[in-house]
């Protein structure tokens, strides 16, 4: 991991205040992994240089917060695992910049996710899974902020519910009014598969002005008779049948992570089995 | 009931009829400000029994113990008025079930608002509350026989106190709910309460309006109904009924527009011919109504369906004075007058905007294909001139020459022509051709852009018309437009007869749309022409249609026509059938025949007729409170209980002035097999802070909300629909749509909330939103709580703006850009206005339209 104490950039007024502890991170070519590793009250920046391509995988602890700086045309694919504590992570794209979050959460957890779309044709990709299992309790904020026009952003989120969880989800759209000709959409899809899982969502919308696509949806209910059907009439028993289904609705995402996933997969495979 | 029949309902170009406050005189008025001995003031006033006085200051107590909530719309200005707010007021008058015994002004208002004393025998049931108070209430005899108790709610207290003791703000809304509730649960006053007993289907609508009329006023009824095991009842709050009245649109692409919706209405599904079935046959005499000014068409319509009207004074004089009075058919006498009120918009125009098409090659944009190119024609007295010349005497040829043929003699007018186009354009280019045989002389422009131009009028005589904008525009502009249309299509026909002198100027023209535009015009210009048709149809010809101006109405066209008419006639002042005031025409009554019908499908008519009407509706609103600068507040109370397999549909369109904060708070409690409808269209109002719940409290209950908000310049529409889930196999539908315009918030707040208890659920919300103008902003704040896995929950939302291909496909079949965006905006709103009784769907259209009045440019 390149660690650099200083960098010479102005960041933008959205930014928060730094606080705790502070590393920093530049990347300035393209690299295929970069692993971050906050530890607990540490406030990770990055900055990714014009035109670079760059992959991050992080595995943090504790309460932190990772904040993004992508400049013009970077590019940037940040996954991570969520099992405990409370991850804040933020994004600030300039022009033509792109980010595709790839999250996953399991355990008690809290995340938040903001991507700020600062200017021309940023876009901005979220995709998570979550699953709730025994008596975990998660949280999971989303939110795309439109500030600059034609920017578009798609959010995908997967959650399955077991024992006696509870989630929440909250999802953002908000396009400013200068933000001329965004595209934007949010989908949540809820698999509760115990009836003392507690499911919470809230996919918000704030536009302020006309001339946007925007549509969310969200869906909540069990496995799907029919699916399950699919797989009695073949023999499978139905246990694992409804694991078949959770895993098949989960690699849509998490296919995403290619082999970075494989961890994230046998973790949930554990919880499901 | 009186709905017209083949008729197109027509928009009223001002709000201002309904936002006149009448003079404000009322017997006791609580003074502003809020403390306990206001309360105590209002419950004795009331002599309330000591419970409802106990309640009332709990509420009181409570109120100044909370503080206003810190979420959604700035409710600021409100706060700042609050303890200017008039808490009650009591009119006058005193409640009645007789119309005649309601003083005059208070009736009047009613009509006004579309309560014509004809509904009271036809419909079930009508209250009226008039600021604080109910003032009239009708229920039909069937109904009361069968034990159906529709009242005043203060009446209730006293009358069913052991009810109401149990049902008023009990279990389904607590008067601590919050800060408003106990607002209202310590100054409510009026509204309705309704028992539905066991097993008993009402069948038509009860019916409640509500007017305020002080300023500062605030409006708190509560409404209670009680539908009891397996009844079932329809309630409509606050509205404009049947009694649309008819009245002359000046714009006849609107009632075009009108007629295009209600096609798309009439075309649709299931929900019309139930409703219509129950809704609209007639049995009674039909009445056809001929007048001056118009004989190309008659009015058809039931006998009850109020026009706006005046009595002839004289029977062979025209009247002096001009004071219209609503009246019906039944009553009606030839020579009498119908009026049409005057279209008074005026735009202050500089340019007028067209779009060109062009072919990319010729701009540089490219090698293939067209856009569109906004050319700016300067507003000035030679286009509109040349515009009328182009009415009377243009054509266009293959597409790229425009051409105005005259009268080789008239070469005062070819000059004209040219010099206009000079000036508007620039273009100084023509050829003249001419031709022998019929005498004329045609000049020819070859310039695409100018044929594509005026294109925008019409192509060919028949569909020749004046563009929507120019309809608007200034007088002196639209002076000049009628001289260049009257110098190529009119004459001045002067004759002597055997009995006099005739006289009189003439426009023909073979389009119809045209002649009735241009007459819309001269109304404008204060002058009153007649509409002829002849069908020349054995001549092999298309018909013809003929404004003629006459009599007295001569002197001010001849001035715009340059050929000075005298003022007298056969030695005396010239005389005319004609009325005219600066805001309304009336046309004498030439004939009226009836007939008897028979279960009449009234709505079945004419939609597919191609008439258009003078004669079309004033927009009667519901809800209306008149218009103040300071703040009004309406904080009303709903609380329906739905017991085993009851069924209870609530429908309320609200329209209130601007001032308005619409703070209302609606609540059903549904029991076992129970069935609750909301339809609300929210429309008025600055600010509306509504959010109708359903508490499905038992198996089976079903909620099914529709929705539609209306959020225009300034205004903040939020609005949304609660459902909890409480029960086993409960379902839910909520349908939200929405509309933002200027600077117009709206917003969906919603929650569906399944609890543990709640398994084999289903839950489907969808909310769509429509941003129209930059400056629109629309949010969706949907949550949603699941607490158990045995449910079927399903939630989409999509907002954007009208689709710049839909508007494109819509212009390049010949409507214009308004009319395109009206019609995709009717078409939004659809699934909601089909929902209501046809008279609210087509108000609710009506009003919609009115809003979206200029949203062009």
């Amino acid at each position: 991991m390149d660690v650099v104490q200083e960098v010479e950039t102005t960041f933008p007024d959205v930014w928060e205040k730094p606080s705790g502890k502070e590393v920093v991170v530049h990347v300035q070519e393209n690299s295929d992994v970069v692993l971050v590793s906050p530890s607990d009250g540490e406030r990770v920046t990055i900055l990714v240089d014009k035109n670079v391509e760059v992959v991050f995988f992080e595995e943090g602890s504790g309460t932190y917060t990772v904040d993004i700086l992508c400049k013009d045309n970077a590019n940037v694919r940040y996954y991570s695992k969520t099992t405990t504590g409370s991850a804040k992570r933020f994004c600030y794209l300039e022009r033509d910049a792109s980010i595709f979050w790839i999250d996953a959460t399991y355990g008690t957890a809290k995340v938040a996710v903001t991507s700020y779309l600062a200017d021309k044709g940023a876009d901005a990709e979220f995709h998570s899974v979550f699953l709730g299992s025994g008596s975990h309790t998660f949280s999971v904020t989303s939110k795309m902020i439109h500030a600059g026009s034609h920017s578009t952003s798609n959010m995908v989120s997967r959650a399955v519910m077991l024992g006696k969880s509870k989630g929440n989800y909250e999802g953002l759209i908000r396009i400013l009014p200068e933000a001329k000709g965004c595209d934007a959409y949010q989908k949540e899809d809820t698999l509760l598969l115990s009836p003392e899982a507690h499911m919470d969502a809230t996919p918000n919308l704030e536009i302020s002005n006309e001339d946007v696509r925007c549509s969310h949806g969200v869906s909540l209910g069990q496995v799907d008779d029919e699916k399950l059907f699919y797989f009695l009439s073949r023999g499978i028993p139905k246990k694992e049948a409804v694991q078949l289904i959770v895993q098949g609705f989960f690699d849509e995402i998490l296919d995403g992570m290619q082999e970075h996933g494989t961890g994230i997969r046998k973790d949930i495979l554990q919880v499901i089995a | 009931m009186g709905l017209p029949i083949m008729n197109e309902f027509a928009s009223v170009e001002d709000r201002s009829m309904y936002d006149e406050a009448n003079e404000h005189d009322p017997a006791f008025e609580a003074p502003p400000g809020l403390n306990e001995e206001v309360v105590r003031t209002i419950s004795k006033s009331k002599n309330e029994p000591a419970w409802m006085l106990e309640k009332r200051l709990q509420g009181l107590k409570l109120w100044q113990e909370t503080g206003f909530p810190k979420w959604g719309p700035d409710l600021s200005a409100l706060i700042k008025d609050i303890d200017k707010i008039k808490f009650f007021v009591q009119p006058k008058a005193k409640e009645t079930t007789n119309w005649e015994d309601l003083p005059e002004d208070i009736r009047k208002t009613y009509e006004k608002i579309g309560i014509p004393e004809a509904e009271k025998k036809s419909l079930s049931g009508v209250g009226a509350q008039y600021d604080s108070e109910i003032l009239y209430h009708n229920l039909k005899k069937e109904w009361e026989d069968q034990g159906v108790v529709f009242t005043n709610m203060d009446v209730a207290v006293k009358k069913y106190p052991e009810i109401v003791k149990k049902y008023f703000m009990t279990s389904c809304i607590p008067i601590n709910d919050h800060k408003f509730i106990m607002l209202h649960a310590s100054v409510w006053s009026g509204g309705t309460f309704i028992m539905i007993p066991k097993n008993v289907k009402v069948r038509i609508p009860l019916q409640a309006y509500f007017r305020m009329n002080a300023e500062f006023g605030g409006q708190f009824e509560h409404t209670l109904i009680i539908a009891d095991e397996g009844s079932e009842v329809h309630y409509i709050e606050g509205c404009f009924t049947e009694g649309n009245m008819v009245t002359t649109n000046p714009d006849y692409k609107k009632i075009k527009d009108i007629r295009e919706e209600e096609k798309v209405l009439t075309s649709e599904g299931d929900f019309k011919k139930t409703e219509q079935m129950q809704q609209s046959l007639y049995s009674g005499d039909l009445y056809t109504i001929e007048f001056y000014g118009d004989s190309t068409q008659k009015i058809e319509v039931t006998e009850e369906h109020p026009f706006l009207y005046v009595d002839r004074k004289r029977k062979s004089d025209r009247n002096k004075e001009w004071n219209p009075r609503w009246n019906m058919p039944k009553f009606f006498k030839k020579g009498d007058y119908l009026t049409a009120p005057i279209n008074a918009r005026t735009d202050t125009l500089e340019t007028i905007k067209f779009y060109i098409k062009r072919s990319n090659a010729h701009t540089g944009k490219g090698t293939r294909g067209f856009s569109y190119w906004e050319w700016n024609v300067p507003a000035i007295p030679e286009f509109f001139r040349l515009v009328g010349y182009y009415l009377a005497e243009g054509s266009i040829s293959s597409g790229h020459y425009l051409n105005f043929s005259f009268n080789m003699n008239e070469r005062e007018y070819i000059e004209d022509v040219k010099q206009c186009v000079q000036k508007v354009f620039g273009v100084t280019k023509s050829l003249e051709t001419h031709h022998k045989k019929n005498n004329g002389t045609n000049v020819v422009f070859c310039d695409t852009d100018l044929a594509r131009l005026f294109s925008h009028f019409g192509k060919g005589c028949d569909k020749k018309h004046i563009y929507s904008t120019l309809m608007y525009a200034p007088k002196d502009l639209q002076r000049e437009l009628i001289k260049g249309w009257f110098r190529g299509d009119g004459n001045y026909y002067n004759k002597q007869h055997k009995s006099g002198r005739k006289e009189l100027f003439r426009i023909n023209t073979v389009s119809e749309k045209l002649a009735r535009q241009g007459k819309d015009i001269l109304l404008r210009l204060g002058i009153v022409s007649f509409l002829n048709a002849r069908d020349r149809a054995k001549e092999g010809r298309r018909k013809m249609y003929t404004l003629g101006i006459s009599g007295d109405q001569m002197i001010p066209f001849g001035e715009i026509a340059g050929i000075s008419v005298s003022s007298t006639m056969n030695g005396k002042k010239r005389a005319g059938k004609f009325g005219l005031t600066e805001k309304f025409a009336f046309y004498p009554i030439k004939k009226i025949t009836k007939r008897a019908v028979e279960n009449h499908p009234v709505y079945n008519f004419g939609v597919d007729d191609d008439h258009t009407y003078t004669v079309g509706g004033v927009a009667v609103h519901n809800c209306s409170a008149p218009s103040y600068n300071s703040s009004a507040l309406h904080a009303g109370c709903v609380e329906l209980h739905v017991l085993k397999n009851a069924r209870i549909r609530y429908s309320s369109v609200e329209n209130w002035s601007r001032n308005t904060y619409n703070l209302n708070t609606k609540r059903a409690i549904v029991h076992e097999g129970g069935v609750v409808e909301w339809i609300n269209g929210n429309i008025g109002s600055g600010c509306t802070m509504l959010y109708p719940c359903s508490v499905l409290a038992g198996r089976g209950a079903r909620s099914d909300s529709l929705g539609i908000a209306f959020a225009g310049d300034g205004q903040n529409q939020d609005t949304g629909s609660k459902v909890i889930h409480a029960a086993p196999e409960t379902s839910s539908t909520i349908t939200a749509k929405s509309i933002s315009k200027d600077s117009g918030i709206s917003t969906y707040r919603g929650l569906v909330k399944v609890m543990p208890a709640a398994v084999n659920s289903k839950v489907s919300v969808e909310c769509d939103a429509l941003l129209i103008g930059e400056d629109s902003t629309s949010n969706t704040y949907p949550q949603m709580e699941i607490g158990n896995n045995k449910v079927d929950i399903a939630h989409e939302a999509t907002v954007g703006k009208i689709g710049t291909d839909e508007i494109f496909y819509l212009m390049s079949r010949g409507l214009s850009e308004e009319e395109a965006r009206q019609m995709v905006v009717a078409g939004f709103i659809e699934p909601i206005v089909k929902a209501l009784p046809l008279e609210y769907s087509v108000e609710l259209n009506k009003l919609i339209e009115l809003e979206m009045e200029g949203s062009v440019g």
